[in-house]
């Protein structure tokens, strides 16, 4: 199990300006898997996202290992890592992720030209099919546009598009869903669950404080608090048990997250919370 | 419709309202054109009553926010409080209209003055709006209903937490005694204890002293313990107003089951894993 490992970080420690704020962090996320990595705001997520991406700023130091498909990346930034070990990465905000002056149609045949080789018209035509593969409807409209001209969930779908058009063995998911409306947020969760976490498809690191979002998309947690380890299990086990004061905080606001609901409607099944297990 | 059942005058009336969007004339893409963003929003507010607004980013919530606050101006249809038309004017010609309604911003920490002490920047409604009393009273007073401490008088926003700049932003608005507040997704980013704080401090203020809420939000799970009555706002119009639990049991409109389909998620989750037998896990916190 653990031989394949996509994404392997060990012992791995965060530096900003000489203070510590990760300390000895070690996961890893095996091929074809999900996991969720969960902690509060402040406890050092993205900072581990960085390191993992290679995209830490100059003032963050960053020690120990992290090891993509067996190649050492720790120490090599994102633009000069080798092919194998580059992974495709999903943001929070959108906006900045996109370039706003060029079309998306432009964008998103990037990768297909660069990586595949195709040529400009073939390459148009496979963004084209990814487009609609992420349910975007009016396809050709949308690749002429701006992504300002883009509502959010729209430009959140591009993203991911553009993470799975390179064929990435991992993609690393941070926040994604934090800026949108809860439709919105389902059929991303939805989109993410299909394009990931089987034998042919990448697997996924998905950073995230929303434990209910884990759920429904990952099989494991990883879940650090103020830059530490806590713990790391199968998502059912963490709900019906959890161990840490702040999986038990976590836990506690699921069960609450609606005071004074009806019981559940006439035609609603339980299942559709679709928890995910391994 | 709702309000006028009970033969007391509303407190906020929207009647007919209609907003359009132009895009500017200068643009080289798309010029002139023209989106309706509301349409025919009809809204009263009693006093005291708790009213949720939900819909998903792009339905209109912050185009109706804007104009409730007279903020801006709507292309048709009037505001009025108390039976006093309100209209976008100038900060002089609306201070009566501030005083009656407040508004609890989204995102407190970028809505709060950086360089201004929390004392200040509680304080700055009540000069700003000529407010003729005790203010180190009532400042006093709000510190006091949103359970904040009185050591926290002199920090800058930059020294507080999320749920406390969240507290003042709300004592900045209780200060004035309004008689509705007008609330951007109230509990998003609050953790639980600071939730049950801040839920418990607008039942009080419902109850004990009669002011009205509107509470914005795009998730429908907040509403069923905050507000008595319902709206849905879908592309610009009002399509649900009802009471809440009529509203998550038998929902009209597809997309209002969207939406508490959604709502129940979550707690669909917790149900498929039963809770462990020792209640004791769960420490009240």
């Amino acid at each position: 199990m653990t031989a394949n490992a996509v994404l392997r970080v060990d012992e791995l420690c965060i530096h900003v300006d000489g203070q510590p704020v990760v300390s000895d962090l070690c996961f890893h996320v095996a091929a074809g898997e999900r996991v969720c990595l969960l902690g509060p705001s402040g406890s050092g997520k993205s900072l581990t996202a960085g390191a993992i991406l290679g995209l830490s700023p100059r003032s963050v130091q960053v020690d120990g290992s992290v090891c993509i498909n067996g190649v050492e990346v720790a120490d090599i930034r994102a633009t000069r890592r080798p092919m194998q070990s580059r992974s495709g990465m999903v943001f929070q905000d959108t906006h900045s992720a996109l370039n706003p002056l060029v079309s998306v149609g432009a964008q998103l045949r990037e990768p297909f030209m660069r990586f595949h080789g195709l040529s400009r018209k073939s390459a148009m035509e496979a963004a084209m099919a990814m487009l609609r593969g992420m349910n975007i409807e009016r396809a050709d409209e949308v690749m002429q546009r701006s992504p300002a001209e883009l509502s959010g969930g729209q430009r959140q779908r591009i993203c991911m598009a553009l993470a799975l058009a390179c064929k990435p063995a991992l993609i690393v998911a941070d926040e994604p869903t934090t800026a949108l409306d809860v439709l919105t947020q389902q059929e991303v969760l939805k989109l993410l669950r299909e394009c990931t976490g089987t034998h042919d498809t990448p697997a996924l690191l998905f950073i995230s404080h929303d434990i209910g979002a884990a759920c429904r998309l990952c099989e494991r947690a990883v879940i650090i608090d103020d830059g530490r380890l806590v713990e790391s299990n199968t998502l059912t086990h963490i709900i019906a048990n959890p161990q840490h004061h702040f999986s038990r905080q976590l836990v506690r606001a699921l069960r609450e997250s609606a005071p004074g609901m009806p019981p559940y409607a006439a035609d609603f099944d339980a299942r559709e919370g679709l928890l995910c297990t391994a | 419709m709702h309000g006028l059942a009970s033969g007391e005058a509303p407190l906020l009336c929207a009647t007919g309202l209609y907003k359009h969007l132009h895009s500017p004339s200068l643009a080289f893409w798309r010029a002139r054109t023209a989106r309706t963003i509301l349409r025919d929003i009809n809204l009263s507010i009693q006093p005291g009553e708790r009213i949720g607004l939900a819909g998903v980013s792009g339905a209109g919530k912050t185009t109706l926010l804007n104009l409730l606050l007279a903020l801006k101006g709507a292309d048709a249809g009037t505001i009025t409080c108390q039976g006093r038309a309100v209209r976008p004017a100038s900060v002089r010609a609306l201070r009566w209209y501030r005083r009656q309604v407040q508004y609890i911003p989204q995102d407190p920490a970028s809505s709060l003055d950086p360089r201004m002490s929390v004392r200040d920047l509680i304080r700055e409604p009540l000069v700003r709006l000529n407010v003729v009393d005790n203010h180190t009273r009532r400042i006093d007073e709000a510190l006091d209903r949103v359970g904040l401490d009185q050591t926290l008088l002199r920090a800058r926003p930059a020294a507080l937490s999320g749920g406390q700049a969240q507290r003042v932003a709300i004592a900045r608005a209780v200060a004035l005694r309004p008689r509705l507040l007008l609330a951007d997704e109230p509990l998003s980013g609050l953790d639980l204890p600071v939730r049950a704080r801040v839920m418990q401090l607008f039942d009080d203020m419902s109850c004990l002293d009669g002011t009205a809420f509107l509470i914005i939000s795009h998730d429908l799970s907040v509403m069923p313990r905050l507000c008595e009555r319902t709206l849905i706002l879908h592309d610009g119009a009002i399509i649900e107003d009802r009471p809440t639990t009529a509203l998550f049991e038998t929902p009209k409109h597809d997309h209002t089951r969207a939406l508490v389909r959604a709502a129940y998620q979550d707690h669909a989750i917790t149900a498929m894993v039963p809770a462990p037998a020792a209640p004791s896990l769960y420490p009240v916190l």
